[in-house]
């Protein structure tokens, strides 16, 4: 706090010094460029909601500070899709009609962003989906593109081939059991395309379980895959409940190593896991390990007092890709940014450097597998399979 | 076989949380006929102040659990004092009591919401050791100790209703409230002590849910399960209420366990469908046809 | 004219409308309260979509079948159930509909599971809405003037005396039970055509919940009181979309709130008449005197 405000007293004082202030002459506030942000900021997954909207304005406070985009002040306008299709749709109609937003950021969920995909598409105005995974979010199931439609995550395939391959040629693991949240499209899509590669690749599946959104006992289900001995579990779900399965499964004598993706990805894991997930892995994008996203981390800690989630990375990213490209366009007219977007060939972010497919508008970034080792979350390595 | 009676393990795990839920349905609706959809919500509550207590305050973990008991106890008669009682003397129909219910239920998660933030909290483990083995067999601790506490909280119960004074009373304004009222009962007075009992039993399920489990602001939908058990065990009956929810506990298991994990909720809903269809008015209901 | 944002949210509105209306015959005549019906509004979504999609049939057509696919299911259910009291045909209603909730996750060929079923062509414009709003009115209207609908207005008042003046009553009860499962499947084959994605996850009790409570707001057995709840239901928390996690904090209140202080809704199930109706739409005023004087 008193770091702020010494910051503060020497802003005025330059301010003061400088007669009539650089910083407000330069920054127009009159015409600001309006990024908006569609997510769940209310309900019960309203904490990545909040933190994706915490990151972007904390962004657009550092980007306004250094002089803001071609000269303008950013503002963030966040509204509520309650994590639902029809509310995501309504916020990013109003944040287009209402706000005259640029550009837009969100949400986290593919069933969201598929609803929005089609609007976009009308409205024109182009939306960065931040962790919506599915592939129908920027390709529709005919395999026609969206145009105004892109994403910062991994698409779901991508996810379960990297961990399929992992598992069975890095660990050499040959017999696989999966559970997957069967109402969530994010849990079985990857969940069904880790397992397909890995029993492409030679290796078995020997138990398939499902499961729901909301449950909290794994045990028969767990049961069942303990009676099969697999090598490897697959538990493409998020956090809360990979802790839950995980303390289950050890609890009912399972010792096979567990395998997850992005949805692992918390600075919480290790601390609701209780030990359960030691020597289990789980394939995600760099994030957290690098050194730029932990300097953020320490200033979004100070300036909301919670924890980094990687959804504020995600926020950060999208702001700073949209600075990108409205700044190689000159202008903040949403087709322009959508056509830079589209050619982006080299985006470094919190997350790392990535370039756009132009077919897909899928982002072609480096994927890092990290361990559970020694009760904190290790960062392996970098994993291609393609360059072996 | 080891399965099996790994599985059955399980489902009596599982069944025996719903029973403390579920009897505090079972309670209410025999003294006013109605579900009380913010039941689930009293048991969150509860969680909540004894996660507060225990990890915030640094109060001692059985002081903690004994403040959230009581403190599920004072929102569940709050509940009744602010809103139902209301309700009850405008001479409204039944099924407000339930709207409102509804609505209570829907302000409390969202209060939890933005005072606790959505993020999963965890209740301390009381044992060092996760599971006992038996040959193959594993026993959860925290699982065992949830069925002893549900086990004296239920025999506790049905011993204040069958054999007290107030447990007559309580009888008699479920048999007839007019009639007690006319007898010199207190109906009011009951009818708070019974929310006040219920909302114990509530915020119980609550802190072992924390231990088993997580606490979150939406884990009071896990009282849905808890009023499909009541409804199958007959509603307004407290033994039936119990029996009700082991049922759905094992029904829930074994269909995972042997049938599918995916349909599990559809065949037990069904199940359920068929048991009303059979016995209308569940396994242990009296007299659905006056109540109704 | 509406810009888009407008447009959507109107539209919203309206779908909601014919199912709330649906649930208004339902709940104002017979007092039985469904908890299921997000689970027929999803039937007549994923039917309406696949007819549209799958096999290119005209919009009205898919709207027709969703609608009728809903009310066949309803029809076979209400033959089951509809004998049940009170709580326990609510308890059965509320397991149909995630019954309905987990089969559509369950068949991913068909309906894409929780992936959603997607590229539903764009039909449900404003125009469409209100239309079918407009629509769905005067049937309801006219459904409870008729002589089904004094059947049903006798049953609620006293069934033992309606039953013993020669009125059927399970089927007179599972009439109206079908006829608010087409309306909810009617609501959600628009509601597919507008939003063009449908999951499951969109018809989950949340959903069934918000309709039952949105009758009760407005008053049972009034169907103005229905067009009046659904507005203040789904126009209210728009205003406040900005105030996110507070939003559905005062949504909770309010509901309670109402229940507290205006216990027969908007309109109220007891007051309910023709006559009185007619004169509330014409004159506000008087029909307020009319009230207390009672």
């Amino acid at each position: 706090m008193k770091k702020r405000v010494l910051t503060v007293t020497a802003a005025a004082a330059l301010t003061l010094a400088l007669g009539c202030g650089a910083f407000a002459q330069d920054l127009d506030t009159e015409n600001p460029i309006k990024i908006g942000y569609v997510g769940a900021l209310s309900g019960d997954t309203a904490l990545w909601g909040q933190a994706g909207l915490n990151g972007m304005e904390l962004t657009a406070k550092q980007i306004n500070e250094e002089g803001g985009i071609l000269g303008r002040e950013v503002q963030i306008i966040g509204l509520d899709g309650k994590g639902a299709p029809d509310d995501s749709v309504t916020a990013y109609k109003k944040l287009v009609e209402e706000e005259g937003v640029c550009a837009v950021v969100g949400t986290n969920f593919s069933s969201c962003n598929i609803a929005i995909a089609a609007v976009a598409d009308e409205l024109e105005v182009p939306v960065i989906a931040t962790a919506a995974s599915n592939d129908q979010v920027t390709v529709d199931s005919d395999g026609n593109l969206h145009p105004y439609s892109f994403r910062l995550c991994f698409i779901d395939s991508y996810m379960g081939y990297l961990a399929g391959t992992y598992a069975y040629d890095e660990l050499g693991l040959k017999t696989c059991a999966v559970i997957e949240d069967i109402t969530d499209s994010y849990s079985t899509s990857v969940g069904d395309y880790m397992v397909q590669t890995f029993t492409d690749l030679g290796g078995e599946l020997v138990a398939s379980e499902e499961a729901q959104n909301g449950d909290n006992d794994f045990r028969a289900q767990l049961t069942k895959i303990a009676a099969a001995q697999p090598d490897v579990v697959f538990i493409p779900w998020n956090y809360e409940n990979v802790c839950l399965i995980a303390q289950q499964a050890r609890e009912l004598g399972i010792t096979s190593v567990f395998f997850g993706a992005d949805g692992w990805d918390t600075t919480e894991l290790i601390d609701l896991s209780n030990g359960a997930l030691e020597g289990c892995y789980y394939v995600s994008r760099p994030g957290f390990n690098l050194p730029d996203a932990a300097a953020y981390g320490e200033v979004y800690q100070k300036e909301y007092n919670v924890a980094l989630e990687s959804e504020c990375l995600y926020g950060n990213d999208g702001v700073q890709w949209i600075k990108q490209a409205i700044e190689a366009a000159g202008s903040d007219d949403p087709k322009a940014i959508r056509d830079q977007l589209e050619a982006t060939d080299s985006f470094d972010g919190l997350l790392g450097h990535m370039s756009v497919d132009p077919e897909t508008h899928n982002p072609s970034r480096d994927a890092a597998i990290f361990e559970v080792k020694d009760n904190e979350v290790q960062y392996v390595g970098i994993y291609d399979p393609e360059s072996k | 076989m080891k399965i099996l009676i790994q599985q059955i393990i399980t489902g009596i795990s599982i069944g025996s949380v719903y029973a403390l839920i579920a009897s505090g349905y079972a309670l209410v609706y025999s003294l006013l006929d109605f579900s009380n959809w913010a039941h689930g919500e009293v048991c969150m509550l509860g969680a909540y102040v004894c996660f507060m207590a225990t990890t915030v305050n640094n109060m001692p973990y059985w002081l903690s659990c004994v403040l959230g008991i009581g403190g599920a106890a004072v929102i569940s008669f709050l509940n009744e004092k602010i809103a139902y009682r209301k309700i009850r003397n405008n001479g409204s129909p039944n099924m407000f009591l339930m709207i409102a219910a509804m609505g209570l239920s829907t302000t409390y998660q969202n209060l939890a919401n933005v005072i606790w933030g959505s993020k999963f909290k965890q209740l301390p483990k009381i044992f060092s050791v996760g599971t006992i083995n038996f040959d193959g067999i594993y026993i959860g601790t925290t699982d065992m100790l949830c069925l002893g506490l549900s086990a004296v909280a239920l025999v506790i119960l049905l011993l204040i209703i069958n054999k007290s004074k107030f447990g007559l009373h309580v009888r008699a304004v479920a048999c007839s409230s007019r009639t007690a009222g006319l007898l010199g009962v207190k109906i009011d007075r009951v009818i708070a002590v019974v929310f006040m009992l219920a909302g114990a039993l509530a915020g119980l399920a609550g802190i072992m849910y924390g231990m088993k489990y997580n606490i979150y602001p939406t884990m009071g939908n896990v009282g849905l399960k808890a009023f499909i058990a009541s409804v199958i065990g007959g509603l307004g009956s407290v033994p039936g209420a119990i029996a009700g929810a082991v049922l759905l506990g094992l029904i829930e298991t074994v269909v995972s366990g042997y049938i599918s994990s995916g349909l599990r909720d559809l065949i037990s809903f069904c199940l359920l469908i068929l048991i009303l269809l059979v016995r209308p008015s569940g396994l242990f209901g009296v007299d659905v046809q006056e109540k109704a | 004219m509406l810009n888009s944002f407008q447009e959507g949210v109107l539209i919203i509105c309206c779908v909601n409308m014919i199912a709330v209306l649906g649930m208004s015959v339902l709940t104002g005549f017979t007092r039985l309260f469904s908890f299921g019906n997000a689970g027929f509004m999803s039937i007549g979504a994923y039917a309406a979509a696949i007819c549209s999609v799958e096999y290119h049939m005209p919009f009205v057509v898919s709207i027709l079948i969703g609608a009728a696919a809903a009310g066949a299911v309803s029809y076979v259910l209400g033959s089951l159930t509809i004998r049940l009291r009170g709580d326990y045909f609510l308890i059965s209603c509320l397991g149909f509909g995630e019954c309905v909730r987990v089969l559509f996750n369950y068949t991913k060929n068909i309906t894409g599971g929780a992936n959603g079923y997607s590229n539903i062509p764009y039909k449900t414009t404003g125009i469409v809405a209100v239309i079918c709003t407009v629509l769905a009115f005067i049937i309801a209207w006219n459904f409870i003037h008729s002589r089904y609908g004094q059947a049903l207005s006798a049953i609620r008042e006293n069934e033992l005396a309606a039953a013993a003046n020669g009125i059927n009553v399970v089927r007179y009860k599972k009439m109206s039970f079908v006829f608010s499962a087409i309306y909810a499947g009617w609501a959600g084959g628009l509601y597919a055509h507008y939003l063009r994605f449908i999951t499951p996850t969109l018809f989950n009790l949340g959903k069934s919940s918000e309709l039952v409570i949105t009758t009760v707001l407005g008053g049972l057995g009034s169907l103005t009181g229905s067009v009046l709840g659904t507005i203040i239901v789904q126009i209210l928390p728009e205003i406040f979309r900005s105030m996110s996690e507070y939003r559905m904090l005062f949504y909770g209140i309010a509901v309670v709130l109402m229940i507290l202080l205006r216990p027969d809704g908007l309109y109220g199930y007891r007051e309910f008449s023709l006559k009185r109706l007619i004169a509330r739409i014409t004159n506000p005023g008087k029909s307020k005197t009319a009230k207390e004087q009672k």
